[in-house]
């Protein structure tokens, strides 16, 4: 427990910052909806007609971003963005954090074992991660309920919220298990970073392609499609699929990091 | 009396680098044993090893018994260290590092740190990031015996801290030692483990080159010569067999020396001496004498 509360402090002001930022983007965003709604033109005939590749960037492939939820599938996407790398940054802290600020010859030398210390510090990594999910929902909920279109989407945003959750926890477990793997502490982040960028990328590529097929597999972007999830449909198969890669790399950062050499 | 550290053949090594080579130690229940060697002898390597912060590559590492590895966190119960370099948290203070030391060895250290900080002079509501490195060695200095292990690792433990607050500490040792604590002290400062242990084991390259007592290892059968000729005398050809680390400077020379007193004495009998000096050699002086082989 008092491992805990002190990675609970510790994550206190970056987890601040990244809100900050969540609640300019949500509210911003929807103030933006506003706007393109009563601007006359349709915003959704202009963005079809952008190349593929550049709706696949931004993340619109196939949502009518006339309607609030397909608006809110864009915002969600850069909150998946953002929710991701934030992700990364708490998993490879989780594991390199005290061996880059030095501190391990402190911690790894009280009565603790190395599994409970990792433990601890990822419970606390997933405690940051819900929060930073339930909040970013809450700031939605509350924007779209500036808008004076009367329309209750908060089932969808639950929605987007969990899937947000989930390709979160992947890449906690990931970016852990590469952190776990890479032989200097400070590359680890680095490794947890590029697989981001390969995912991102990989998403695109999916977004590109009408029949993505097994890419989508690899490509924890796509998990969750906007469209199934504005139609309050979440998708069974990768949910468990997220949740047994999450599995998958927790395992072995956890028997990685048991045998490590720390320095 | 039973080891409270003991290592047999205990080897590390980082693929073609040399960490250390079959270390074999026994530290015994209630003495202060020293650890010395030159930076990047192998001493933090073997220390990190027996704390299990690396691990091994062969041979056997015990603590009060168990396994450093397999029953790391039973033997971290009873175990305080002080790391050469100190790093703690950021926007921590004093106490609240202790509070936090505290918290894993599940017993009230609040008496104790009181202590150790009033001896120690340490402001414990000030932030550790504002301290100077002197009052950082003694917050690490303080969460290492704040629950009173039975055995103390201290690695370079004095650097940082000015020759009062060296004293003080070997004195708080000492009353640790007392106590019943058993002390493993490395470092590269010979006559702080002269002033304060009593084996010691010196290291080079990675390997154990002697264990000692430290009365022995000054009473041993080497001596330390100097001498001073006339001017004009030339002592570029003074040699004689058993002499060791020669230095000649001038119209002066010194060097350790074990072999045939008689040889010595005729060789010097060959120069026109104003003085000559037979003593006991320092530690410093058997130490080089170790790594000069």
């Amino acid at each position: 427990m008092n491992i805990f509360k002190r990675e609970l402090r510790a994550g206190l002001k970056p987890f601040v910052f990244w809100m900050i930022g969540m609640f300019v983007l949500v509210f911003v965003g929807i103030v933006k909806y506003e706007g393109l709604n009563t601007g006359g033109a349709s915003m959704s005939d202009m963005v079809t007609s952008f190349p593929r590749i550049v709706q696949a960037v931004m993340g619109i492939v196939g949502v009518d971003i006339n309607t609030l939820g397909g608006y809110t599938a864009i915002l969600n996407y850069y909150v998946l963005i953002c929710a991701v790398i934030y992700a990364v940054h708490l998993g490879a802290g989780a594991v390199v954090r005290e061996s880059v600020d030095k501190t391990y010859e402190f911690i790894f030398t009280k009565p603790a074992s190395r599994s409970r210390v990792l433990a601890v510090k990822l419970a606390a990594s997933w405690v940051y991660l819900l929060l930073f999910c339930v909040f970013t929902a809450v700031f939605s909920v509350m924007a779209v309920g500036l808008l004076k279109t009367y329309e209750d989407i908060t089932a969808t945003i639950l929605l987007f919220a969990l899937s947000v959750f989930l390709v979160g926890s992947l890449f906690i477990a990931l970016s852990a298990f590469m952190a776990a793997m890479a032989k200097r502490p400070d590359k680890g982040a680095l490794y947890g970073s590029l697989a981001f960028l390969y995912a991102f990328i990989l998403g695109v590529i999916c977004n590109m392609l009408e029949n993505p097929g097994i890419l989508r597999l690899i490509s924890p972007f796509t998990y969750f499609i906007p469209a199934d999830l504005i139609a309050g449909r979440f998708d069974p198969v990768y949910t468990v699929i997220a949740l047994l890669l999450a599995a998958a790399f927790l395992f072995g950062a956890f028997l990685r990091f048991k045998k490590k050499d720390l320095s | 009396m039973s080891a409270v550290i003991e290592t047999k053949n205990l080897t590390k090594s980082y693929g073609r680098t040399r960490g250390v080579a079959d270390v074999s130690l026994a530290v015994e229940e209630g003495e202060i044993f020293g650890f010395i060697g030159p930076n990047g002898a192998g001493k933090s390597t073997t220390i990190r090893t027996l704390l299990s912060l690396i691990h091994k590559t062969s041979g056997e590492a015990r603590i009060f018994g168990l396994d450093c590895e397999a029953d790391k966190v039973k033997i971290l119960k009873d175990v305080g260290y002080l790391p050469s370099e100190v790093f703690y948290y950021d926007n921590m203070r004093a106490v609240d590092l202790f509070k936090y030391s505290a918290s894993f060895y599940k017993k009230d250290c609040s008496k104790k740190i009181g202590e150790l900080a009033s001896l120690l002079q340490l402001d414990l509501h000030k932030k550790i990031e504002d301290m100077s490195l002197g009052n950082k060695k003694k917050v690490g200095i303080i969460q290492g015996l704040l629950h009173s292990p039975r055995l103390i690792i201290l690695d370079e433990p004095t650097s940082g801290l000015d020759p009062l607050m060296q004293k003080t500490f070997f004195d708080l040792i000492k009353k640790e030692n007392a106590r019943g604590a058993t002390v493993l002290f490395s470092s590269h400062i010979l006559s702080e483990v002269q002033r304060i242990c009593d084996r010691v084991a010196i290291i080079k390259d990675g390997r154990i080159v002697s264990v000692q007592k430290i009365n022995e290892l000054q009473q041993s059968a080497y001596k330390a010569v100097s001498f001073t000729a006339r001017a004009g005398a030339d002592l570029r050809g003074f040699a004689v067999p058993g002499a060791q680390n020669l230095e000649i400077s001038g119209q002066s020379a010194g060097f350790i020396f074990k072999g045939d007193v008689n040889a010595l004495l005729t060789e010097l009998g060959r120069y026109p001496l104003v003085n000559v000096d037979i003593t006991e050699p320092t530690l410093e002086e058997i130490f080089m004498h170790y790594y000069s082989e």
